[in-house]
């Protein structure tokens, strides 16, 4: 079996960019696709690098009106793939950018009236030693280039920071802090500098911000005592704007502030996944935020004491031209029969699905109450003892198969044609919107009941489920023919730990067979197991798993599959490895460990996984590798690469991943395309 | 791979662990507190919002050069 790219879905309407200058509210169509670099130039206009569309976006000082676009996908000088931060020089009309997937830097150098004189390419010549690996944050110190190589590996595991002269001639690079708390660098991604020679270094795999000088050095901070500032969420850049430190991020939804000494400032909170800070060219106060999921720049102001920026100026159009994808984060294949009739419900279920009882979603009623209580209500509401009424219902043969795709961010599933002949590139396949969602929608899965459920507006068909991260409810959606569209079925579920409540749930998935529902519930770090009755009753069953890394522990399980021995595969991220349980939830057994590797069981951050017939597809992040193995974990075959060249199936930011048997489905959030690859035999 | 080990288990013990240390928190909790409670900050908040609506609203568009 191998895993063969075939053609991704997703629009990102690039080959229709209007002729420049432009102005934004004029071209709603124009639209960033995971913009992550800024810097501004000597005319006070703003470089934007509009990352997934492989380009660079400049912008007038009021962000109202594109300016100049540049670049395409490729591998030429001008050409990029992923170009993710930007610096500009000190004095020169000169842009650096960190084309992180090509692994070079390019040097534009521009003219007032926004044309490119020269090209320089450095970093992906010379002795190997000397070549980066994945560079991303850019800042100058003392005259010298400095790049956070976010992907060097050297032998200990860890990364390093690559010290070029201006012009590109390598100088030597640091891959320890001489005197810091932790063993090095790891994942760096952000780098900042001040002028006192001291650079700062957003140290994404510590979850820190670490401080040195160009030899490595570690300078402590007066307010830690130490070379770091720690207690970040997450670590991704750093800035520094009129002498304090900005760490997009690094509390969740806001940006973190520091004195230079190291001080803990009041947050500036209501961003949602900021990454990049700048202060805005043309104003002493007034900072300019990049965003990548919401796939905006934003123009904010900033007072003292204030917990909040004021938001001025937004760039960035919603993402919801026809066929685009605004963070997709999950999908599946499913034929809805195009003869299917519409069933007038004689027996409409009670949706709220409790009826009959006080609501056991009252904590005070639960503690009355016990797990048992959801196997009686089981035999109450069905009459009988549950004997698995439920055969797994042939897929439609000769039927028009869909991709039905979560548009997170545009808070809708969409659907999307697969062409029949499997083998055939589809690479326009266009996505048509269907039913509005809340946000938050994440994981989906479909449940093929082999008998028609009461209230069931077109039997036959399947329905669907769908977790919500922010809410912690499950929406039951089924397929309503007149409209061609999903309507609302049933919910269940919510936010919470009580044992019936879900925290930050991700994955999702369905035993047709039984009508066993399983929740990879992460923010609980357990499997939540719940049951859907042949009267489309849903009740929940129990809970497996507690916070640890022992047998049948977990540290944010992110997703679960289940299979035809109705064993449990789940993705247990933070600990490297996938468990397998049983279908009451007793540990069976595990394989992998955290480690790189694109072509074996080693993982970093395992985030969805799918059993098939005969294998498992895990989405490896970090590694950003797709792998099979064996039910019994032994590796088989993988496809791997990060990137954003499209029509390549490169990864960036893979999600929850659907798989059948010749077929698999990985909706990128970062790219907003959703790759289609064959799994088929050798 | 001692960095990549070192790192696996900070996470671990940060997910154990408040996302920040007692002092940051409660440090944080003054700012948060201090912000809120100061009328004069939340009048310039809306002092400054209202007057960057004015400007933004007289501005003439930009013109590309």
């Amino acid at each position: 079996m191998t895993i063969k790219y075939q053609h991704s879905i997703g629009c990102n309407n690039t080959e229709n960019t209007p002729h420049t200058p432009f102005k934004l509210t004029d071209h709603p169509e124009f639209t960033f696709n995971s913009p992550v670099g800024l810097c501004s130039d000597q005319y006070k206009r703003l470089w934007v690098a509009d990352t997934a569309n492989n380009r660079l976006i400049v912008l007038d000082k009021s962000m109202t009106r594109v300016l100049k676009v540049y670049g395409e996908p490729g591998e030429e000088p001008g050409q990029f793939n992923m170009p993710f931060r930007l610096l500009h020089h000190p004095e020169k009309p000169l842009i650096y950018v960190s084309d992180l997937a090509n692994r070079r830097i390019q040097v534009l150098q521009y003219t007032k009236n926004l044309s490119i004189k020269t090209i320089n390419v450095f970093g992906n010549t010379g002795p190997k030693n000397e070549h980066l690996q994945g560079p991303n944050g850019l800042t100058f110190c003392e005259g010298k280039l400095c790049v956070a190589d976010e992907f060097f590996v050297n032998e200990d595991g860890g990364g390093r920071i690559v010290i070029f002269s201006e012009s590109g001639e390598f100088i030597n690079d640091i891959q320890t802090i001489n005197g810091a708390t932790d063993p090095g660098l790891l994942w760096p991604q952000g780098i900042s500098s001040d002028k006192q020679g001291r650079l700062y270094i957003a140290n994404t795999g510590f979850y820190n911000i670490v401080r040195c000088d160009l030899s490595g050095n570690g300078i402590p901070f007066s307010a830690t005592g130490t070379s770091e500032i720690e207690g970040l969420d997450v670590s991704r850049d750093v800035s520094i704007i009129n002498n304090i430190l900005y760490v997009p991020g690094g509390s969740a939804n806001h940006i973190n502030r520091y004195s230079m000494g190291g001080e803990a400032l009041l947050p500036l909170g209501e961003f949602f996944a900021p990454i990049q800070v700048l202060a805005h060219p043309d104003s002493k106060t007034d900072i300019v935020v990049t965003d990548p999921i919401l796939a905006s720049v934003s123009r904010y102001a900033v007072i003292d004491n204030a917990p909040l920026a004021i938001p001025i100026q937004i760039a960035g159009p919603a993402r919801n031209n026809p066929g685009q994808l605004y963070f997709v984060t999950s999908a599946i294949t499913e034929a809805i029969r195009p003869d299917t009739t519409y069933s007038t419900p004689q027996n409409t279920p009670d949706t709220s699905i409790f009826s009959g009882y006080k609501n056991p979603f009252d904590p005070l009623n639960w503690a009355s109450n016990n797990l048992n209580f959801w196997e009686k209500s089981w035999n109450f509401f069905t009459n009988t003892p549950f004997n698995g009424w439920f055969l797994p219902s042939p897929r439609p043969k000769n039927k028009r198969e869909d991709a039905w795709l979560l548009d997170g961010a545009n808070h809708q599933i969409k659907r999307a044609p697969l062409c029949e002949d499997k083998t055939k590139s589809d690479a326009h396949a266009k996505a048509e919107s269907l039913f509005p969602l809340m946000p938050g929608a994440l994981g989906i899965d479909a449940f093929h009941p082999c008998v028609s459920i009461p209230g069931q507006l077109a039997p036959g068909t399947a329905l669907f489920l769908v977790t919500n991260y922010l809410s912690g409810f499950v929406s039951v959606l089924q397929y309503n023919p007149y409209l061609d569209d999903l309507v609302h079925f049933s919910f269940f579920a919510g936010f919470g730990s009580a044992p019936w409540q879900l925290k930050n749930p991700q994955g999702i998935t369905v035993n047709d067979a039984t009508g066993d529902i399983y929740i990879a519930d992460t923010g609980n770090n357990r499997i939540s197991h719940w049951r859907i009755s042949k009267n489309g009753i849903i009740g929940f069953i129990n809970t497996y798993g507690e916070q640890g890394n022992g047998d049948g522990q977990f540290s944010g399980p992110s997703d679960v599959s289940v299979d035809q021995q109705d064993r449990l595969y789940i993705t247990d991220q933070m600990n490297n490895r996938v468990q397998v349980l049983n279908s009451e939830g007793l540990y069976l057994y595990q394989f992998g460990q955290q480690g790189y590797g694109e072509d074996n069981d080693n993982f970093l951050l395992p985030t969805s996984i799918q059993a098939t017939d005969e294998h498992l597809f895990i989405n490896d992040l970090v590694n950003r590798s797709l792998k099979s193995f064996t039910h019994e974990g032994v590796f088989v075959d993988s496809f791997s690469g990060l990137g954003a060249k499209p029509n390549t199936g490169q990864l960036w930011m893979p999600y929850l991943l659907h798989a059948d048997n010749d077929r698999l489905i990985v909706p990128d959030c970062a790219t907003n395309q959703v790759h289609i690859y064959s799994t088929l035999d050798k | 791979m001692k960095i990549l080990e070192a790192a696996i288990k900070k996470r671990s013990n940060k997910l154990q662990q408040s996302p920040m240390t007692p002092e940051t928190k409660e440090k944080l909790e003054q700012l948060f507190h201090k912000s809120t409670t100061e009328s004069e900050a939340i009048t310039a908040t809306k002092e400054l919002t209202q007057a960057h609506a004015e400007l933004h609203r007289q501005s003439p568009p930009p013109i590309a050069p």
